[in-house]
């Protein structure tokens, strides 16, 4: 019996190697290296020299650190409470009794499977200042053309359009599965106590939700604090909104991929990290007072 | 017992693939990496040629695209696993000799009398780092402008000629933006600075960067002029403004007809030669002079790496491949400029429809690209505060004042 035993958590084992080791190797190794590597100075060609705290002092006194910091909040805070309430929004309408719903399904699906790099590229030509259509039909009204994406007041903005339209799908695709697990039973009852479609949002459909919007919540929370490849697909170089647009992680690329300067940019990364726990942490903690459970 | 001969059996088909396939014997192996699609079919057809010459060495070429060969040559160089000729470029030369990963090419040079005299001045220097030569010039890009007869004739301007000045430049820029609808006089690529004013500060006897690598040379009234002069193409309707360009693309402009001039690259010969749209109707001359009429040069270097262990077979495949002969083949296919002086001509051959030969004559006066150590970072601070003069949200002077004093901080830290 124990024999069987000992053989069964053998294969057990042997099965979830490959994911394993690759979680290792490619995730958890390089994690804690990163915070070692936040305390060195990396040479070009390998090597470290230990530099203690140097890297994170710098940091605090560098401007272009707190404009990327100031910049990526003006991510989240835009990106993150608008992306939901639209998804939310979405996916009710989608889960009502309307004709083509699959395809409408499939069109709000459609940006979260093509790459950002495709997206960006598209999205560019949008905002195009001299032949883009968003110009073409503001013209109608009598607007003036103006640069999107280069222009230091307007390029952020420009940037979280983008970003809210690509994670729309797939919160959407979640809220959907939140929605249909809540049983009909409730509005059937709802409906005989006279309730109006609004309040059964608000009283029935909303708090049920609350699971499903917690995660969506906290995932998108992540995924926009991380935000780069987009940014860096539609905001040039050599764009006089770079500052302005600039989130952690692309100052983390700068630093890492262009100027050469990994330990600096691990301990950029090692403070992103700190500051994305702290605030998901905070999330399960006022979990209790807003999650259904 | 059963499973574990099944586990076996899945572990040796996963080795099996990791076989020795390494029956080449006595020949020794030269990788040479490269990152250039286009380029690579040429460079077999030469190894081909260098393989029949030296029955005993085989040319594997590792092509890798730029996007990567950095990061990967940066890798492959730590762990001592490089390829053993590779393409060397400017930005990239001085870290690679500071770090000794490169081999010094002066007693084999000297060896086989080989006369770098032979090569482009600019492009020999950027591999020359501390007076020892790290790699051998293989190809050179000049600047030339570029226009569109169709639009010259509409306008009624006559056409650029090889002796312009930058104002009548100007003038003409601003008589055919005036005159024409929809099309602007020339568009400069701002954003590039190989393209522009790494061409236009030299022009006007400035510097970029001073000799040794020590202080910047935007303090220096030349400079700013060179970036004042810039900015009033734009602000005398001579040239779209800085985002048009910046959206849009000079090349693209001058492509759909919206420009009547540009300054390009030579690398745009061939895409250009080719769009049967403008073919028939462009011409090309030498950048017009301020001052004086200098091109910035940027050329690939053949190197060899630290780590390799046939010195001997890569620096007898750099030989032939810097040849007379192979330069010749390399001009003839087209694909870029060779940095040897007498094949040059060869290449402005290639173009059936324009002539290009204005990119040839550049090469006459000619400036190697400026770097450093540190070049990116700078290049960095200059972009940010250049991109703040072309919208107009800073002078020329301030910008160029700010670009010294944080470009004199990089420099002197790379000491």
């Amino acid at each position: 019996m124990k024999n069987k035993k000992t053989e069964q958590a053998f294969w057990g084992y042997l099965l979830i190697m490959p994911v394993f080791l690759g979680l290792m190797i490619f995730y958890i190794i390089p994690f804690f290296q990163n915070f070692y590597f936040s305390f060195t100075e990396i040479g070009i060609f390998g090597g470290s020299t230990w530099v203690g705290l140097d890297n994170y002092k710098k940091i605090f006194v560098d401007k272009e650190f707190w404009q990327s910091l100031k910049n990526t909040f003006k991510y989240v805070i835009i990106a993150v409470p608008l992306g939901i309430s639209i998804s939310t929004v979405l996916a009710v309408l989608l889960n009502t009794k309307i004709k083509f719903k699959g395809l409408f399904r499939t069109i709000y699906f459609l940006p979260v499977i093509a790459m950002a790099s495709a997206s960006g590229a598209v999205w560019k030509w949008i905002y195009n200042k001299d032949f883009g259509i968003l110009n073409f039909c503001l013209s109608f009204f009598g607007f003036e053309h103006i640069s999107w994406l280069n222009n230091p007041t307007t390029s952020l903005y420009a940037v979280v359009v983008v970003m809210i339209w690509m994670k729309i799908g797939y919160n959407m695709i979640i809220l959907l599965a939140g929605l249909q697990s809540i049983p009909k039973s409730l509005y059937e009852a709802a409906k005989i106590d006279g309730a109006s479609e609004i309040r059964q949002f608000f009283f029935i459909t909303l708090p049920l939700l609350t699971p499903s919007l917690f995660f969506v919540g906290i995932m998108t929370l992540i995924s926009t604090f991380q935000v780069f490849d987009i940014i860096y697909m539609m905001v040039n170089k050599y764009s006089i909104a770079i500052n302005e647009s600039t989130s952690v992680v692309s100052l983390f690329y700068r630093y890492a991929f262009e100027f050469n300067e990994k330990g600096y940019a691990s301990a950029l990364a090692a403070i992103l990290f700190f500051i994305i726990i702290m605030i998901t942490l905070l999330q399960f903690h006022i979990k209790k007072k807003w999650v259904h459970e | 017992m059963k499973k574990i001969w099944i586990l076996l059996l899945t572990l040796s088909v996963l080795f099996v693939g990791c076989g020795d396939k390494n029956n080449k014997e006595d020949k020794i192996v030269i990788k040479y990496g490269l990152w250039d699609s286009v380029q690579e079919p040429v460079f077999r057809d030469l190894a081909d040629q260098f393989e029949k010459e030296n029955p005993n060495i085989e040319i594997e070429i590792e092509n890798t695209p730029y996007s990567q060969y950095w990061t990967k040559l940066q890798a492959s160089s730590t762990g001592g696993v490089a390829p053993d000729v590779i393409w060397m470029n400017g930005p990239s030369i001085m870290k690679y000799t500071e770090h000794k990963m490169l081999l010094p090419l002066d007693e084999m040079v000297k060896k086989d009398s080989i006369d770098l005299g032979k090569y482009v001045k600019g492009i020999k220097e950027l591999y020359n780092y501390k007076g020892v030569q790290y790699g051998i010039p293989k190809d050179v890009d000049s600047q030339a402008l570029w226009y569109n007869k169709d639009l010259f004739d509409k306008a009624g301007v006559p056409y650029p000629k090889n002796d312009w000045t930058w104002d009548d430049m100007k003038k003409a820029a601003i008589e055919i933006q005036s005159k024409l609808e929809g099309v602007y006089g020339i568009a400069i690529p701002f954003y590039d600075d190989q393209g522009s004013f790494y061409n236009i500060i030299p022009q006007n006897d400035g510097f970029i960067i001073s000799e040794g690598k020590k202080t910047s040379g935007y303090g220096n009234p030349e400079a700013i002029k060179a970036i004042q002069m810039m900015r009033d193409l734009i602000d005398e309707k001579a040239s779209p403004d800085y985002t048009t360009i910046l959206e849009n693309k000079a090349t693209e402009m001058f492509q759909s007809e919206k420009v009547a001039m540009t300054y390009q690259g030579s690398w745009r010969a061939s895409p250009l030669n080719s769009d049967e749209k403008i073919n028939t109707h462009i011409g090309v001359v030498k950048m017009p002079k301020i001052k004086k009429s200098t091109t910035v040069v940027h050329g690939i270097g053949y190197a060899i790496t630290k780590g390799t262990k046939h010195p001997e077979a890569s620096w007898e495949f750099i030989k032939f491949l810097a040849s007379k002969k192979a330069n010749d083949f390399i001009a003839k296919s087209g694909i870029t400029i060779p940095a040897y002086v007498e094949s040059q001509n060869l290449w402005a051959s290639n173009y059936k429809n324009i002539d290009v030969t204005a990119h040839i004559n550049a090469l006459k006066d000619n400036i190697s690209y400026p770097v450093s150590l540190d070049t990116a970072k700078w290049s960095h601070v200059q972009n940010e505060y250049l991109a703040q003069v072309w919208t107009g949200t800073m002078s020329a002077e301030e910008a160029c004042k700010k670009i010294k004093v944080e470009m004199d901080e990089i420099l002197k830290k790379e000491k």
